[in-house]
């Protein structure tokens, strides 16, 4: 178990005065991007190719705070760019910390060990660092040779100094499973509180036979990575996510579960797609179009996407939603994710059927993890 | 309508002559991660990159001022893609096609005796 319990409780009494306010649409994390500049230029990021002079702006300590309270989301997650850049980085966070926001600053760590006299261990501050896989995968995907090495230094120190320390991997096609797998282990060997996977979000316009194959190529890599996992591997993560992941079963998106904000204001309608910006947080709930995306929508740019701001806050809910969601958070918890055995002749379990926002999948079609 | 694939550094875009598809051209340019300078019906310009549209509105950061700037768009005469795509040849697509060549370069060199 990768969250500690005042986390937990914070997110369950949070999501329950929702559900019993009926409120349609609730945020669970913030997406705090208060710049977009980074000292990397990793492969497929899409979130640094902007002209300089865009690049040299950043969001001020005061409108990130006033976007906290604006949104009032128990959780913040700081993006970017690389927010150990941002010259008001240690006042942001401090800033969240007096507001008892639960902060996932995420890093490539390449400064972390020379910044971290910026920030004192608390439970509200974990570092969430970067990692693709162990230092030959780790280093491909970031272009850069040494910051594995370099990350694995600033983990190392943080958590001497008593820091919460993640980890959060993004995994793409042609990921190798056994690789990724002894990149768990090394991963806890370092000591980190737990992980964060999720796939790659890749925008696709094609037709839906080729978005069905991809979403199918996904549960297998993640079959292969998940199934008989191992009890000393610790996510940071719902394991309801773990299990849609390897298609045990499946959740539309929460579009609204992780908005985002940075210096072009609240963005519509999600994380990863940039349809225009909101004024408001208020603005952004009230007047975007959302039964125009996630899969069910039709939206060719939702179609292959699994990504975890959009499906973990459904997760969240559907925990919290029904005795049964709940029911199978604890038995997942306890007992890890079913996840299905990667054998090439799965017999795949069809999403397509799927109506609900989760639906359970019949256990003799699962193997226990 | 005007594909972002068709949004070249040097096009310009004449707003009058679009009519019906203009919602899609601007959307085109907003997703277009370059700057580009609008030319204004005062024969005045204005160059920044530009992140939000409406019907009615243009915002953008200019390049020399640090705070956003919402023009109204019978205030445009047209638009010119000024600046470079930053994310052209960027996308994860690009990148795994190259590594995938690199790796195909490796198996194919000969191995030293």
């Amino acid at each position: 178990m990768g969250v500690p319990i005042s986390q937990m409780w914070t997110v369950a009494s949070y999501v329950l005065k929702h559900k019993i306010r009926a409120t349609e649409r609730y945020p669970l994390v913030l997406m705090l991007e208060p710049l977009f500049r980074c000292n990397l230029a990793c492969a497929g990021c899409g979130k640094i190719q902007y002209p300089e002079h865009v690049l040299k702006r950043v969001l001020s300590a005061d409108q990130c705070l006033a976007a906290a309270d604006e949104c009032g989301a128990p959780i913040v997650s700081i993006p970017g760019g690389e927010p150990l850049l941002h010259p008001e980085i240690q006042q942001i966070v401090e800033g969240l910390v007096a507001r008892k926001k639960y902060i996932y600053l995420c890093t490539n760590a390449i400064l972390l060990k020379s910044k971290l006299h910026l920030f004192k261990p608390t439970k509200y501050l974990t570092f969430s660092v970067h990692m693709d896989g162990l230092k030959h995968e780790h280093d491909e995907a970031v272009c850069r040779d040494g910051v594995y090495d370099r990350a694995t230094e600033g983990i190392k120190a943080a958590l001497e100094k008593g820091f919460r320390v993640t980890t959060n991997t993004t995994l793409f096609d042609g990921a190798n499973p056994e690789r990724t797998r002894e990149f768990f282990d090394e991963m806890m060997k370092l000591g980190v509180e737990g992980m964060m996977v999720s796939p790659g979000y890749s925008y696709s316009k094609a037709p839906d036979q080729e978005s069905f194959l991809k979403r199918e190529k996904t549960y297998q890599l993640f079959r292969k990575i998940f199934h008989a996992g191992k009890r000393s591997w610790r996510f940071n993560q719902s394991p309801l996510f773990i299990e849609y992941l390897s298609g045990s079963r499946h959740f539309e998106c929460t579009p609204w579960g992780n908005p985002t904000f940075n210096i072009f204001g609240w963005q519509k309608p999600c994380y990863l797609l940039q349809e225009g910006y909101a004024k408001s947080f208020k603005d952004l709930i009230d007047n975007t179009d959302w039964k125009s995306y996630g899969r069910k929508s039709g939206n060719a740019a939702c179609q292959d996407c699994m990504v975890h701001c959009g499906h973990e806050p459904t997760a969240v809910d559907h925990t919290f939603g029904s005795l049964g969601g709940f029911w199978a958070t604890v038995r997942a918890t306890l007992r890890g994710p079913r996840i299905q055995a990667p054998a090439a002749d799965t017999d795949f379990i069809s999403t397509e059927s799927v109506v609900g926002q989760a639906d359970f999948v019949p256990e003799k079609k699962v193997a226990n993890g | 309508m005007i594909a972002l694939s068709e949004l070249v550094q040097g096009s310009e875009i004449n707003l009058a002559a679009i009519g019906e598809e203009l919602g899609k051209t601007l959307a085109a340019i907003v997703d277009y991660r370059g700057d580009v300078t609008l030319n204004l019906k005062d024969g005045s310009q204005l160059a920044g990159f530009v992140y939000n549209c409406s019907p009615k509105t243009i915002e953008l950061y200019p390049q020399t001022s640090p705070a956003p700037i919402s023009l109204s768009l019978d205030q445009v005469e047209s638009i010119l893609i000024s600046g470079s795509d930053t994310a052209k040849g960027k996308s994860w697509e690009d990148w795994q096609r190259k590594k995938s060549s690199e790796r195909e370069a490796i198996k194919a060199a000969p191995i030293a005796s």
